[in-house]
């Protein structure tokens, strides 16, 4: 997985264009980015249908903020994954309603004799539920980093935290996630 | 404690360059145990990430339709409000007014200042009548064929006022081209002086560009400013220059400041319907969307290019006047341009206030 570079000024100009309402700018800010909102809206929730559809809601909503003057300030992509973070939250929160106290020790650990009794898929949905049990943002950053692959500097800016916060996160995130799913190994 | 946070990241790093758990937490043998279930966490989560199916290409069609199409509404509800910010008792206003005026003076009035020129007396209600003509159409086809033919009925008279060597005040629209040193606006020859306002983008053939100025007896058009129209501006393009024919194709359509400017200068001493009228100028955006809308439709953006060959170059126009100017342009345009701040000779009217 290759660390993406990122410039601050990212997008300024298609910004810009997006103002006029270009649909050739429109286009292409679409075709540029989606990709990867996508990818990181399937990555929070794990459904594609679903992923597709609040990717492109992203997109929505990036035309409206424009057209509203509340443009991203610092850069496009940035914007569009921190929206993308909100919209999965909102989703997530109308969805299940989920108490925070879920996210607790309260779920028993799954113990290693469970890993030679589930296939893949049981792997799967084991580690899907666990990083569902995760704050929504242990569950960004986890996304940034890992399943991005945004450099530390990225994750921080995208998440408008100092480098030191997320490294610290970003452990708490992962403890957090290898508590929900016990000593099960994926090797 | 932020000391095993910046070794986490030290060791996930290494990770990514390709080593294993165990030979990374080898160098940090006092913090394995404690680093270990995390590192093993981060080896699952990246597996997570590879496992990503990618998205339909099905779905990325639609996801870009749906896009191209909330733009082309977004563009149409952006011309309505503005429309709809007429109050009511202004609309009857007008309405009486129009019926008293048909009732007395038939439209024996509207038909005779059709060939009004600006600086005439019958030429505000020309435009007061176009203005009411486009407020009264809903029709938002009929109101671009409307305003295509306002539009270029502009360009027809700066022609006309050049022809008769008169000199009068003047806004238009159309496309920018230097052929041999000497600039055309749509094939109105304008010459720019020392005192001319430019864009500080340089004018580039095919621009899209608002002219302010006067007409001469020379037979062209002293310059008093130029403004560079944002991307996707459609203008006429007047009488081809000869020469440079790429060029030439770009104003296709119509444009809206150029109708808004003279409707500014000239409706200020007379009607003062007209404001509403103006809005009318928005509809440019009209005809940027009908466009697009195409597009949206499940054709792709470059379609939109050949069906219209000024996307081009309005698009590169659009670009220097981003250079060019402040947001506050910027902004403008997407309103539609008919707002009195894109322009100094808008500002001069100052009719867009009751807007």
């Amino acid at each position: 997985m290759s660390i993406k570079t990122m410039s601050i000024t990212d997008g300024q100009q298609e910004l810009k264009n997006l103002r006029g309402l270009d649909a050739q700018t429109i286009g292409a800010v679409y075709d540029q980015y989606f990709s990867e909102v996508y990818r990181y809206v399937l990555y929070r929730i794990g459904d594609q249908t679903l992923a597709e559809d609040i990717a492109s809601e992203v997109f929505v909503r990036l035309l409206e903020a424009v057209q509203s003057g509340r443009s991203p300030q610092t850069n496009l992509k940035g914007w569009l994954i921190g929206t993308a973070s909100h919209a999965v939250t909102d989703h997530l929160r109308q969805k299940y309603r989920r108490p925070e106290e879920k996210i607790s020790e309260a779920i028993p650990d799954r113990g290693p004799s469970l890993a030679a009794a589930v296939d893949q898929r049981e792997q799967n949905r084991i580690v899907n539920d666990a990083y569902a049990q995760l704050t929504p943002e242990q569950q960004h950053v986890l996304a940034l980093r890992f399943g991005q692959g945004y450099s530390l500097e990225e994750t921080a800016t995208f998440m408008n935290k100092n480098v030191n916060a997320v490294k610290a996160l970003q452990f708490r995130a992962l403890a957090a996630l290898q508590r929900e799913v016990g000593e099960v190994e994926y090797e | 404690m932020n000391n095993i946070y910046d070794i986490l990241e030290i060791c996930l790093q290494e990770l990514e360059n390709g080593a294993d758990v165990e030979s990374v937490l080898a160098r940090y043998p006092d913090l394995a145990s404690e680093l270990r279930p995390i590192l093993k966490a981060s080896v699952t989560v990246r597996k997570r990430s590879a496992a990503l199916p990618a998205p339909s290409p099905e779905a990325v069609r639609r996801g870009r339709a749906k896009l191209l199409q909330h733009a082309a509404q977004m563009r149409e509800a952006k011309v309505a409000p503005r429309k709809r910010m007429i109050p009511i008792f202004q609309r009857l206003a007008i309405s009486f007014t129009l019926t008293a005026l048909f009732l007395t003076t038939g439209t024996g009035l509207v038909s005779a200042s059709s060939s009004a020129l600006p600086g005439e007396n019958l030429y505000p209600v020309k435009l007061t009548w176009e203005n009411i003509r486009l407020f009264f159409t809903f029709s938002k086809e009929y109101r671009e064929t409307l305003e295509h033919t306002f539009e270029s009925e502009r360009l027809h008279e700066v022609n006309e006022l050049l022809v008769e060597g008169r000199h009068e005040t003047i806004q238009f629209a159309g496309v920018y081209m230097e052929v041999n040193n000497i600039t055309y606006v749509s094939g109105i020859h304008i010459v720019i002086l020392d005192t001319s306002t430019l864009p500080m983008a340089p004018l580039v053939n095919g621009a899209a560009v608002a002219v302010t100025g006067h007409t001469n007896a020379e037979g062209f058009v002293d310059v008093e400013s130029i403004e560079l129209l944002p991307e996707g501006t459609v203008v006429p393009p007047g009488q081809p220059v000869e020469v440079e024919e790429s060029h030439k194709d770009n104003g296709t359509g119509s444009k809206n400041e150029n109708e808004d400017k003279n409707r500014n200068i000239n409706d200020d001493s007379h009607t003062s319907g007209d404001d509403n009228g103006k809005d009318g100028g928005d509809d440019n955006v009209n005809d940027d969307e009908s466009e697009n809308s195409n597009d949206s439709d499940g054709t792709s953006v470059d379609e939109s290019n050949n069906n219209d060959d000024s996307n081009d170059d309005n698009s590169g126009s659009g670009g220097g006047d981003d250079d060019s100017k402040d947001d506050s342009n910027d902004d403008n345009s997407g309103s539609g341009g008919g707002d009195g701040d894109s322009g100094g000779g808008e500002d001069d009217s100052g009719g867009d206030d009751s807007d």
